[in-house]
């Protein structure tokens, strides 16, 4: 039961008191982690993003090109003058574009055509009546959920009962998911529980 | 001029982005390393920003002396990180890795933690099969739940296949549809921000 | 005490039996996760994975074990591993744990596995890797150049890896199958937090372009189990196990108390 792991633990129960009610114990713990988390965040973000990419080159005079970016950047800061505000908008631009750019032609592959390539082969490549008929609940959810999307549930007739049925098929995504979501945090939690008895207590082996 | 430079900059901007995705990766090499580049300095200055408007907000409220002494952990607290920083570097072993890793980790993952227990308490209050989709989610969330236990696996391997199961047909054919329809959605967005049509860089939709 | 209280304390009272009590479980393995073991176990002192610690802290107990797991089998297989973080706080957990991996193994870094640190726009600079390492992350994440690195030696871009593997405890594994994938084709495999194993499933189960995705504590254990270990994710499977048991007894009760509720209003 060592000082750093006494401090540590200290923290962890300050920030379980909240499970009784709020308090100031809590509030302070929580106030110290945000403050922290800012602090390490501008850390971060100059020993490993603009000190690399920006300073060092620039010091060295290897590379005075990222200057123009930095320069760029530098705009954003623009945000806080009500009568230069406007100045944000040309950094951002430059960056929503490189996003989207990017985004756009990657993600109707990787989303869109290599996921309808996947069901098809799916269909196509499996062996066996059982796995045959399980390939084709894929389709068919995969064909409902799309359905559901893109037609809603308006009407009558076929495309309704393939949107009602594409709701189906997100409910048990979305049970599914929750169930593998409530693993997670447990998870979490039994880690915590884990340090409090057995790095801190020492009560397991 | 305040609306025309970041639209044609999100043209330029855009263009070369999708130029650089599409095209053979050894014939763009230059182009794709500025463009990744400039979005990674000006991305970082954008946290930049936002730090310092986190400083200055939390100045503001020091000022105001609402909740003089909380406010100060807060500041007290962004300040630490970058002080240990600039004092011992940020190697494993020094001042500022031992803040981060006995002080800022374990509080966040704690915080983190608590939601295991809201999650209890939601399941107990919330999760009620009241209609027929919501049935459905919540034996599939039940079966998940068993499903991934060790004890399960040994006396009941059934329900364990049953979650492979779900999650290899039914779950990933919806998540397929979802992604299809994002993926084709997201060329819509890009087409319209690099065009002009949306531009959210001057708040406009 | 209110009836949220008794359910918080019910949760803490059986977890906490669980990991005092004398208690061990047994787990089979999946086939995602023998994929993903039978794919490093291909590997040799010749292949250069690139592993990607793409979490934060609040997830770290989750994620953790996961990254233990993978490095102790990397590092037994004597594959070159380049670390790094699309996370500010992914950096700072990663080295830690890189370290503590390395250290059992008496490996040393430089030589035989390298931290490039971070960089915050995880697109961006999955795009500049696929071009060139050094001219995205120019030095380490201590600040030596890439080029004083032997371990980097004759490793430029994405076609130089063999594998990129991302711990993940969020979306960023998508992000490794766009850029990566689909834009350099070097095969990607994620170990991704339980919560988000469901959104990775079509890109393993669909698409195929996950070569591997393991996920969660179970997930953890399964490899511990492969590798012969018992490490935290196989320690922490009682008070898991009781956990789910406890909150379906209590999704139980609550909808039984709703039916009786809904009976009486009728």
């Amino acid at each position: 039961m060592d000082i750093t792991t006494t401090i540590t633990a200290l923290l962890t129960l300050a920030v379980f008191s909240f499970l009784y009610r709020d308090n100031p114990v809590y509030k302070f713990a929580e106030r110290l982690l945000v403050g922290l988390a800012v602090g390490y965040s501008l850390v971060m973000l100059g020993f490993q993003a603009l000190h690399p990419l920006v300073i060092k080159p620039a010091l060295e005079g290897t590379g005075y090109l990222a200057l123009i970016p930095f320069a760029g950047g530098m705009l954003l800061f623009a945000r806080f003058s009500n009568r230069w505000r406007w100045l944000t908008a040309i950094p951002l631009a430059a960056m929503i574009a490189a996003g989207v750019g990017t985004y756009g032609p990657l993600r109707l592959r990787a989303y869109a055509i290599n996921q309808m390539v996947g069901i098809v082969n799916k269909v196509q490549g499996t062996p066996g009546v059982e796995m045959y008929l399980f390939a084709l609940v894929s389709l068919v959810g995969f064909l409902a959920t799309l359905s559901y999307f893109y037609f809603g549930r308006k009407g009558s007739g076929l495309l309704n009962s393939g949107a009602k049925l594409g709701t189906y098929f997100l409910m048990v995504f979305f049970g599914a998911t929750i169930g593998y979501t409530v693993m997670s945090r447990m998870t979490i939690l039994i880690g915590r529980l884990d340090f409090l008895f057995r790095d801190w207590l020492g009560l397991v082996g | 001029m305040k609306r025309t430079i970041p639209v044609i900059l999100s043209f330029v901007f855009g263009m070369i982005a999708i130029v650089v995705t599409v095209a053979r990766p050894e014939k763009i090499q230059t182009a794709s390393l500025a463009l990744s580049n400039t979005w990674q300095i000006i991305f970082a200055c954008g946290l930049l920003a936002g730090v310092l408007a986190f400083f200055m907000n939390v100045l503001k409220r020091i000022k105001r002396k609402e909740d003089l002494f909380f406010d100060s952990v807060l500041f007290i607290g962004a300040l630490i990180m970058p002080t240990l920083a600039l004092i011992d570097g940020i190697s494993p072993g020094s001042l500022f890795m031992w803040m981060f890793e006995n002080v800022q980790a374990p509080m966040q993952s704690t915080v983190f933690s608590l939601l295991a227990f809201f999650v209890a308490s939601a399941s107990f209050r919330g999760m009620r099969g009241r209609s027929a989709p919501a049935v459905v989610l919540l034996i599939t969330a039940f079966i998940v739940i068993l499903g991934r236990l060790p004890v399960v696996d040994s006396y009941l391997p059934a329900i364990t296949d049953a979650v492979l199961w779900i999650r290899e047909f039914p779950s990933s054919a919806a998540k397929a549809g979802l992604l299809v329809g994002v993926g084709l959605g997201f060329i819509t967005t890009t087409l319209r921000v690099i065009l002009g049509v949306e531009r959210p860089y001057l708040g406009e939709r | 005490m209110g009836s949220r209280q008794k359910v918080f304390l019910g949760l803490a009272l059986v977890m906490i039996f669980a990991i005092l009590g004398p208690f061990s479980s047994k787990v089979t393995v999946s086939e995602p996760v023998q994929e993903t073991f039978d794919y490093i176990e291909s590997l040799d002192s010749n292949s250069v994975v690139m592993v990607s610690f793409d979490f934060e802290s609040s997830s770290f107990p989750e994620m953790k074990p996961l990254a233990s797991a993978i490095l102790e089998h990397l590092f037994r297989r004597n594959v070159k591993v380049i670390g790094l973080s699309l996370f500010p706080e992914g950096a700072g957990l990663a080295v830690g744990v890189l370290e503590r991996q390395a250290k059992k193994r008496d490996l040393t870094y430089g030589e035989d596995y390298v931290f490039l640190g971070m960089k915050p726009q995880p697109q961006a600079a999955i795009l500049g890797l696929g071009q060139s390492i050094a001219e995205t992350f120019p030095d380490d994440y201590y600040g030596t150049p890439l080029d004083q690195l032997p371990a980097l030696a004759g490793v430029t871009n994405l076609d130089s890896i063999d594998a990129v593997i991302s711990v993940a405890d969020g979306d960023t594994p998508s992000h490794w199958i766009s850029y990566g994938k689909v834009r350099y084709n070097v095969t990607v495999m994620a170990a991704v937090a339980a919560s988000m194993m469901t959104s990775f499933d079509a890109y393993y189960y669909g698409s195929g372009d996950l070569a591997g995705l393991i996920g969660g504590l179970r997930g953890a254990a399964e490899y511990e189990l492969l590798l012969g270990y018992r490490g935290m994710g196989s320690r922490s499977l009682p008070a898991l196990s009781g956990a789910h048991m406890y909150l379906a007894l209590i999704i139980l009760i609550g909808n039984l108390i709703g039916w009786r509720t809904r009976k009486r209003a009728r």
